[in-house]
């Protein structure tokens, strides 16, 4: 039986930074993956590190995507010279286009929105006319239909499989002991002390952190928390690589920097489903051919479908459990976005109770005031 | 790299561009092989390193065959049948999207 | 064109072509879409073309498809030439491009029947101009009345390498070496399996008849090679290897590689279908009833889709296919069926019989399987080589899928078709498991490419 003195269940994007961070407090960190479908989260995304537009009715989560795309530059150093691996990551600010009149009116009460619930007005992004838009994407001609769009400057993106390898290879190198293909069955909780029992043996640990994406739910109550998350199905498709072309992301039509496009934004519930849906396929593809006709001519590759791990409000959870404590949930959508504060803060306030400015907001207390409101 | 084995003379024909090569070819072949029996044997380059590639399947399967046919890039050259007055150009490396071609 | 079929049959080799004329003789309303430009499969690949002047190159086997073609001709089949399929959804709906438009068609019934294709041969070297598979030079013969430029080497395992090199040297073609990854020992492994063989004494004879033209040509022949390597800077100059501890170089122009053939599977794959590993020859094969049935239901497969049987096979399987099909869409009787499958069944008995011979004979070389050598190419199309893909596994990725987040392989335009089975098998030998605890890349649609623009102005069946 091995004993750590952290045990972090989920290594997608959001544990392994976590475990990494616990990892720089000289602690003894194991993380454990699942893997297969379990992974699909953090392998399945546009690697976007985007502020703009998140956060309408909670100032502090916009302000903690904002203050994560500050970290970031530093950050991604930092783990760039740490594993050698280039994480592609810039930072040219990011677009939302608006298709037609309608949207481009629903998008500027959005930011006026996030505008008046930020602290002295502060928010920064701001509605662009379709002349604008155009002059920030020199390559690509318009379709007519374009009306605007929106543009934030904090916005960026960078390779999402390699941001997650980068933090594998971080965790290995520095001491971590991480075991893929290890599935969490039962955790339990004695005398301060955790004990995981897993389809490959039986772990102990002083702490443990729950970071496993939509497994959360179950694993949340076996140490007396009732940490709620619900998978939303996302579609995304691919095409052959093409020479640079799209000068900044844009919500929904991405160029990597292999020069892949990545296009396509749904939401679908239908549960733990990952079929892809042809209809939804067609939409996705008439929105990108209106945004950019030029882009018609390019071949899709692949398509992809998988689940956005998702609280009730959408917002971050950060809780430890009143009932088992050392036992932490940790999720968030954004965690790319997030991975800076996720390594840094979250390590901080799980390895020394550090806790981040309005803190609570994250915690499941939230929806016990609305449940009695 | 290829060679035919019968004389052509009196087969139906056309003429393919073949970067600026003006090719004779018979009737109902594929690009590729019309191609790789105009002493050459690289199609294309490949898109990460540059290293000259050539078909290696002969039936769709490989992606290897890639061409610029008829200004389509990355059209798989092995599935296309030669038509008169076609041309065809090597891959080089990652397309391009450009305006115009759109239009 | 319908927007809706009894039956659509996707692939026009000797499976889908016997399948859709029984299933026109029942009465079946019945397209057939295949993506070449004319019936016959890559077996009797351009029958309705051939050259005269090739008539006993190609000899009396290639010409048995003439039959099966004009049958197919004759039948009231909808036939689309030249269509690629994209997509199949789990209601049976077929997404498929012609002349550049993407349309759908719906069946009540799918009958797969897409062939297979060469197993990927990765050495160092193979990625180099100048050499191709063994099957694709057969399929230009066929097809477009070429031989590759001399001297060729011809590597690996397999009958239709020697069939290969027979045609080569009917065609004068400096043939500079036949080298062999299999040897005697599997000859004696192979041994237990002739008499049932011996059913099917016609291939036996046809294979030795092969070999006894190789052997007294005067064509350097060599055995168990190992290390096998292809140099050149810009395209292929010389085949080396080692046979019986000796090192070896051949020069040549072209290298034609051949380990066998394996299942298409990127169908069965996307429709969800049961799949079982065939430790054999190292390949998977979707999990077929007596009549073709796959585990999902209104979906059928025939031919070497379905596991390597060869082109007499396909056809009576595609027949019976075509049968249970009938009888499921309630044409036929459960009698009329077992009545009309019986002789069939017989049949395909006999066919199949030398199977166990010929996969042991030739097995797969265990280089080609899992590349000793670091330096070699997987991955054609993102470029990564085995050392990248041990570093991936190193790392801890259990799955082919894990294996491609990580290093992006299987990602390019064949969609993983030429490296998926190669990075499951080095994955199966570092973890010391079998190939089915490893599985497989998730196949998802468009299983061929299709542009943004031809999917924007598809048309919905509805």
């Amino acid at each position: 039986m091995e004993h750590s003195d952290f045990l972090v269940v989920g290594g997608g994007v959001i544990g392994s930074a976590v475990a990494c961070g616990l990892l720089h407090k000289k602690c003894s960190v194991t993380l454990l993956d699942a893997g297969g479908d379990a992974f699909n989260a953090s392998l399945a995304n546009f690697g976007l590190v985007w502020v703009q537009g998140k956060g309408q009715g909670s100032r502090r989560y916009a302000e903690w995507c904002h203050e994560a795309s500050e970290l970031f530059p530093e950050y991604v150093r930092q783990l760039e010279t740490e594993t050698g691996i280039d994480l592609a990551y810039r930072k040219p600010g990011g677009l939302v286009l608006c298709h037609g009149e309608e949207e481009y009116q629903k998008r500027e009460k959005v930011l006026e929105r996030l505008r008046n619930e930020s602290r002295h007005g502060s928010y920064d992004c701001h509605m662009l006319d379709r002349a604008d838009v155009q002059k920030m994407l020199p390559n690509l001609t318009l379709g007519p239909g374009i009306t605007g769009g929106s543009y934030s400057a904090h916005d960026g993106y960078l390779n999402p499989l390699a941001l997650l390898k980068a933090l594998h290879m971080s965790f290995t190198q520095g001491g971590g002991h991480f075991c893929s293909g290890t599935a969490v069955t039962n955790i339990g909780y004695q005398h301060g002390r955790f004990l995981v029992t897993t389809n490959s043996g039986e772990f102990t640990a002083e702490k443990i952190v729950l970071a496993a994406g939509n497994a959360m739910t179950r694993l949340s109550r076996m140490v007396g928390m009732d940490v709620q998350v619900h998978p939303e199905q996302g579609q995304l498709m691919v095409t052959e690589r093409t020479r640079p072309t799209l000068s900044m992301p844009i919500s929904g039509i991405q160029q990597t920097a292999e020069g892949s496009f990545i296009v396509g934004l749904s939401n679908r519930n239908v549960g733990f489903n990952t079929d892809t849906d042809t209809r939804l396929m067609k939409q996705m593809a008439q929105r990108v051919v209106n945004a950019f006709p030029a882009l018609a001519c390019l071949k899709i590759v692949r398509s992809w479908s998988s689940l956005r791990v998702l609280t009730a409000d959408g917002l971050p959870i950060y809780q430890q459990s009143e009932r088992c404590p050392g036992a932490y949930a940790v999720t968030a959508h954004s965690g790319v976005t997030l991975a800076p504060q996720h390594q840094i803060h979250i390590a901080d306030w799980i390895a020394e109770g550090v806790q981040p400015e309005e803190f609570e907001r994250f915690s499941t207390r939230r929806f016990d005031v609305e449940k009695t409101a | 790299m290829l060679k035919r084995l019968h004389d052509i003379s009196d087969r139906r024909k056309v003429t393919i561009d073949f970067e600026g090569m003006q090719l004779e070819v018979p009737a109902g072949e594929t690009v590729s092989a019309a191609v790789l029996a105009a002493e050459t044997d690289y199609t294309r380059t490949s898109a990460i390193s540059g290293v000259h590639r050539g078909p290696y399947c002969q039936m769709g399967v490989c992606f290897e065959c890639l061409m610029e046919i008829d200004g389509v890039p990355n059209s798989q050259a092995c599935m296309i049948e030669v038509r008169h007055g076609m041309t065809v150009r090597r891959q080089h490396g990652a397309r391009g999207v450009s305006d115009e071609a759109s239009v | 064109m319908k927007p809706l079929y009894d039956l659509v049959i996707i692939g026009a080799g000797p499976a889908g072509l016997a399948a859709a004329v029984t299933a026109s003789e029942y009465g079946l309303s019945t397209m057939v879409l295949d993506e070449q430009q004319l019936p016959g499969g890559q077996i009797y690949r351009s029958i309705e073309k051939s050259v005269p002047e090739n008539a006993s190159a190609l000899g009396k086997d290639y010409f048995y498809g003439e039959n099966l073609v004009q049958e197919f001709r004759r039948s009231r089949v909808d036939y689309l030439s030249g269509a690629t399929i994209w997509d199949i959804g789990r209601d049976l709906t077929i997404g498929y491009l012609a002349d550049e438009q993407a349309r759908q068609v719906r069946a009540k019934h799918i009958l797969i029947a897409v062939g297979a294709m060469e197993r990927p041969v990765p050495i160092p070297g193979w990625t180099l101009p100048g050499v191709m598979g063994a099957a694709a030079a057969d399929i230009l013969f066929k097809s477009c009345d070429m031989v590759p430029e001399g001297p060729v080497v011809l590597a690996g395992s397999g009958p239709l390498l020697l069939l290969v090199a027979c045609r080569l040297l009917d065609n004068g073609v400096n043939v500079a070496g036949m080298v062999e990854t299999n040897g005697f020992s599997d000859n004696l492994k192979a041994l237990p399996y002739l008499p049932r063989a011996l059913r099917a004494s016609h291939y036996l004879i046809k294979g030795l008849s092969m070999r006894w033209k190789v052997r007294k040509s005067d064509i350097p022949i060599f055995q168990k090679a190992v290390k096998l390597r292809i140099e050149g800077e810009d395209s292929a100059t010389a085949l080396c290897f080692e046979s019986r501890g000796k090192a070896q170089r051949i020069p040549a122009r072209t290298v034609l590689l051949h380990e066998g053939v394996v299942p298409s599977l990127q169908l069965t794959r996307l429709l969800g279908c049961e799949h079982q590993w065939y430790a054999r020859q190292r390949y998977w094969r979707p999990v077929l009833g007596d009549r073709g049935q796959t585990s999902v239901s209104g979906v059928s497969v025939a031919g070497d889709a379905g596991g390597i049987f060869g082109a007499k096979t396909a056809e009576t399987a595609g027949k019976l296919a075509a049968i249970d099909i009938a009888f499921t869409l309630q044409v036929l009787s459960a009698q009329e069926r077992d009545l009309a499958a019986y002789p069939l069944l017989k049949v395909r008995d006999r066919e199949m019989a030398i199977r166990p011979f010929l996969d042991t004979l030739f097995p797969p070389g265990h280089e080609a399987l899992v590349p000793p050598n670091d330096e070699t190419l997987v991955c054609r199309c993102e470029e990564l080589t085995a050392g990248q893909i041990r570093e991936a596994i190193a790392l801890g990725a259990l799955s082919p899928g894990q294996v491609k987040a990580q290093t992006r392989s299987g990602m390019g335009p064949c969609q993983g078709r030429m490296c998926g089975l190669t990075i499951a098998e080095m994955i199966a030998a570092s973890r010391q498991v079998s190939l089915a605890d490893v599985g497989h890349l998730r196949v998802r649609p468009p299983v061929k490419p299709i542009t943004l623009g031809q999917l924007a102005n598809l048309e919905v069946v509805e």
